[in-house]
């Protein structure tokens, strides 16, 4: 009876923790065929807004943000945001219940498939803060123009970026060769003389240095696997 | 009958048995039904899908086509083997062993096995005991390579392209054998004794069949080029280039093997282009532009319709034979690598995303489809639940062999490479789950 006792006092402190999806969580989604091992981090903000990173070995995913992360009355859910996305189907989503044995278990959909998975929480979360754009330096913030060949045919691109008070700079950039494209980018960094953008939507990405004279940018334009030499010129300069 | 009467009769007497003695192959022993490879089957294939008549279980995935000779079915395996199998009740009557997979469709003439396999040597087997009459050996076999090839990297590194699943099916005229191989070279044998009687070498690997009329051997070469040689003597009549891609090497080079019909050659690329092509000259007469989708079926020529799909746009397309203008544009689930084959006014399709599909020739709505085994099965979730590849699970890197892995994944869901065979009103074709089927 002493026993039963002691292990029950034991256990009252556990089931309290299991109450909150806050860890690190470690599991596998069993997808018939290729069984899925995933670590997911879940933690509150200094707002107390859920937030959360998933490592994906099999994938090469270190720290992708988690979206859309609810707590509800022991229901946990989050989705991948792009990560295992498509426009058909939308985001990959899990939806879980924390199990009276400390677990949590649930479904992942991802692309119509449905499959089952169980976490089990192996210490404090260890969120990855995602990465952010930075200010660019103000002989940065202009228009800069460059001309490059892709499969054969010019291409024209306008990159312009801008500064904004308390945050990250912003950048467009369009592409004008057989049709126009306007590129949605999500990053960019400055860091010393080197400038970076993305656009992970449609896998593009400049990198470049920038010139003495603060009147070139210097470096390549990937669009999806194929990289190609690109210098940009500032457009009061050129 | 009247003195021309009796000359036109002597003429087809005397043409017919100018091919017998030729020993050109007969329909249905050849891929693409014909040494022309029109890719048009007697009788009709089934309007409803009925039941599986059987299933042969090989070793390895089926690439190759299945062809038909005196109520034998013969397909390749890439286990290695060369298989004969009863039509009616779907048994091994034989099997010979090669060094290598055999992803190429066997061609019967004269009661003699011709098949290429990955150990660079063509056989000649007794088409009834599986026996070997002699062997061929290549230059070696490869796959189409290149330094960054598809934009996989890292950029340096010279990759074997997965995409390159086929070897080259020979064809048998004028008591020659003509294939090509990874070697690069097109060869021309002596179909009795496996002599060789000359061989044209192109600028990089021939998988493409070898088409024959009139006296000339076409096919493409995945150098750019396609080439018009004489089936006597080898000599190169003309070459048409297709496309070139120095940057990735991905659009470029003849994947597809020509069909004639008419005069008139047409023959898909990996340039996304489908050409009509002058036999006798090589001039470009149209195009129809797939915008960066490669077009790797051989297309089947029926009633002045030119009948294709394509890969990454995954199209199923009937064009006129005269124009190259579509007049039927319907997309599918997955890319269209296997080549259409029309019977009656059926058209059968392969989709990589293990399915057979049977359309109306005439509307292209889809009649009836099967889903292989394995295709059902979804192993990894390479499908989403609508059929299409799961893309963005598949390639989550083009990292060294990952995007390699990820292609062999997709062939995991019983990717149907194989094109269609129908006689007597049953379609047998393989796939990658490693089954041949027979379905009515």
């Amino acid at each position: 009876m002493f026993r039963n006792v002691l292990l029950g006092l034991a256990l009252v402190p556990a089931l309290g923790v299991a109450a909150t999806p806050a860890g690190r969580w470690q599991g596998v989604v069993d997808i018939p065929g290729r069984p899925l091992a995933l670590i997911v981090d879940v933690a509150q903000d200094g707002d107390g807004r859920w937030i959360g990173s998933v490592i994906v070995p099999a994938l090469g995913v270190k720290g992708a943000p988690l979206a859309n992360v609810s707590d509800d009355a022991g229901g946990v859910a989050f989705d991948l945001g792009r990560l295992l996305a498509s426009p058909a189907y939308g985001p990959a989503t899990f939806a879980a219940r924390l199990q009276p044995d400390g677990a949590m278990a649930g479904e992942m959909r991802q692309a119509g498939n449905v499959a089952p998975f169980t976490l089990t929480r192996t210490g404090p979360a260890q969120v990855e803060p995602p990465v952010r754009s930075t200010p660019v330096a103000a002989d940065v913030a202009h228009a800069w123009h460059g001309d490059f060949e892709l499969t054969g045919y010019p291409r024209h691109v306008t990159l312009t970026f801008e500064n904004h008070a308390g945050g990250g700079a912003t950048a467009t950039l369009l592409v004008v060769g057989k049709a126009t494209t306007a590129v949605p980018i999500d990053l960019v960094v400055q860091e010393g003389a080197n400038v970076r953008i993305e656009s992970q939507a449609m896998g593009i990405a400049f990198e470049g240095r920038l010139d003495e004279a603060h009147a070139e940018l210097q470096g390549t334009i990937e669009v999806g696997p194929i990289e190609r030499p690109l210098v940009l010129r500032r457009e009061s300069a050129s | 009958m009247s003195a021309a009467e009796r000359l036109r009769t002597w003429r087809a007497l005397a043409a017919i048995l100018a091919v017998m003695l030729c020993g050109t192959v007969q329909a249905q022993s050849v891929f693409r039904a014909d040494a022309a490879h029109a890719g048009v089957y007697a009788g009709s294939a089934p309007r409803q899908f009925h039941r599986v008549k059987w299933t042969f279980p090989t070793g390895g995935r089926v690439v190759s086509s299945p062809v038909y000779r005196d109520g034998t079915i013969y397909v390749g395996s890439d286990d290695g083997y060369v298989y004969a199998i009863g039509a009616s009740d779907g048994r091994q009557r034989w099997k010979h062993r090669t060094g290598g997979p055999v992803a190429s469709t066997p061609a019967i003439a004269n009661d003699t096995l011709y098949v290429a396999s990955y150990d660079g040597k063509l056989y000649a087997l007794d088409a009834k005991t599986g026996a070997t009459r002699w062997t061929f050996a290549t230059g070696g076999e490869r796959r189409f390579e290149a330094k960054g090839l598809h934009g996989f990297l890292p950029r340096n590194q010279t990759i074997a392209d997965p995409f390159d699943v086929y070897l080259s099916s020979p064809v048998v005229a004028e008591r020659r054998v003509f294939f090509g191989s990874g070697d690069g070279n097109v060869y021309a044998l002596d179909a009795a004794s496996g002599r060789a009687e000359w061989q044209f070498a192109t600028g990089d690997v021939v998988h493409a069949s070898p088409a024959y009329a009139n006296g000339v051997v076409y096919v493409g070469s995945f150098d750019g080029d396609f080439y018009a040689l004489d089936a006597a003597t080898g000599r190169e009549r003309w070459r048409f280039h297709g496309g070139q891609d120095p940057a990735i090497h991905n659009q470029v080079g003849f994947q597809s093997s020509p069909a004639i019909v008419d005069g008139i050659i047409y023959t898909g690329c990996r340039d996304s282009n489908l050409y009509a092509l002058d036999a006798a000259t090589g001039a470009e007469q149209w195009r129809y532009n797939a915008s960066g989708s490669w077009i790797n079926t051989t297309p089947a020529i029926v009633d002045g319709k030119v009948v294709f799909g394509t890969s990454d746009s995954r199209l199923f397309v009937v064009a006129d034979a005269g124009t190259g203008k579509p007049l039927v544009q319907q997309q599918a689930k997955a890319y269209i690598f296997a080549s259409p084959t029309v019977a009656g006014d059926v058209v059968l399709v392969g989709v990589l995303n293990g399915t057979l599909e049977a359309r109306d020739l005439a509307t292209g709505d889809v009649l009836w489809t099967f889903a292989t085994d394995a295709s059902r099965r979804n192993a990894g979730w390479a499908l989403t639940s609508g059929g299409e590849f799961n893309g963005a699970l598949l390639f989550s890197s083009l990292w060294r062999e990952a995007p390699i892995v990820a292609a062999e994944r997709q062939f995991d869901v019983g990717s149907i490479f194989s094109s269609p065979l129908v006689v007597d009103g049953v379609v047998y074709f393989g796939s990658n789950d490693g089954n041949l089927y027979a379905i009515e």
